[in-house]
């Protein structure tokens, strides 16, 4: 499991790449932990598109970090979720509690092209 | 009736660690169903949740040895035990409630929901002090033209 965050227009991008089991979910909590501390007032965005596998250690992962993001005024979405670790939010019915988004939101977008911007908050 | 075709076992201890062995072990064992790459996903997230369970609450303050066994039969079914020796589960209807969990934070509560979602059959042994069986079973489509 590898963690890294980068700094895009629309806010911070927190990536996590390779298989994400109750194994590496403490490395993942203590990561997102550490990045909002540094980055306290920004967008977090949580990029899942590199993940290989996912569990329901992810699922408490994901749920956990949304909590204390939105917790502190921040806006918080997931971007990128493969199929495969879509299903796993899908069967654990909690779809609609967390703000899924295929990619980051542009925030200079080209002409006549509407954009979605992220409202979770 | 159907007649088994195939069957592996290990025994590793309950080091988190050793979660993505035994999920890589069966998903390679059941590559001989001839699974679709979705298939083999559900088995392995069913496999790593039932280890889960194993490692965070049979074996919560202890190391003990987990047990996975597979059993390949010949109408494509799968097969796999998963079980181990700790403290056992005390109350199972419970346990399989959605998002209910006896872990701290951490846990999401959703490991037996998603067994019971990802595999076609699921059932859960357990006597408290003696230790926990979970039985999942799944059906392997033959493929059109396969088989």
């Amino acid at each position: 499991m590898k963690c890294s965050h980068k700094r895009e227009d629309c806010g911070i991008v927190i990536r996590f790449d390779g298989e994400l089991g109750h194994h590496e979910a403490a490395q993942c909590v203590e990561y997102l932990e550490k990045t909002m501390i540094l980055y306290a007032t920004e967008p977090i965005f949580l990029d899942l598109s590199g993940l290989t596998f996912m569990d329901s250690s992810g699922i408490a992962v994901v749920l956990g970090a949304q909590r204390n993001i939105l917790g502190a005024g921040q806006t918080f979405c997931v971007v990128g979720t493969p199929p495969t670790v879509m299903r796993i939010f899908q069967a654990s019915g909690i779809v609609k509690r967390i703000q899924f988004i295929p990619e980051l939101p542009h925030l200079s977008k080209p002409e006549n092209e509407e954009e979605e911007p992220c409202t979770a908050k | 009736m159907h007649s088994e075709v195939n069957q592996m076992s290990i025994k590793f201890q309950s080091r988190s660690n050793n979660e993505a062995f035994a999920r890589q072990a069966v998903a390679a064992f059941a590559a001989q169903l001839d699974p679709t790459i979705e298939e083999i996903n559900d088995i392995k997230t069913a496999v790593s949740e039932a280890v889960t369970n194993c490692i965070v609450h049979a074996y919560r303050d202890t190391l003990g040895y987990i047990t996975v066994a597979a059993k390949l039969y010949d109408d494509g079914e799968i097969r796999i035990v998963v079980r181990d020796k700790g403290c056992g589960i005390a109350d199972i209807q419970q346990a399989r409630q959605p998002m209910f969990t006896t872990g701290d934070a951490g846990r999401s509560g959703m490991g037996f929901t998603i067994m019971e979602s990802f595999m076609d059959r699921l059932r859960v042994r357990s006597r408290e002090g003696v230790g926990t069986q979970v039985t999942m079973t799944k059906r392997i489509a033959a493929r059109l033209g396969q088989k």
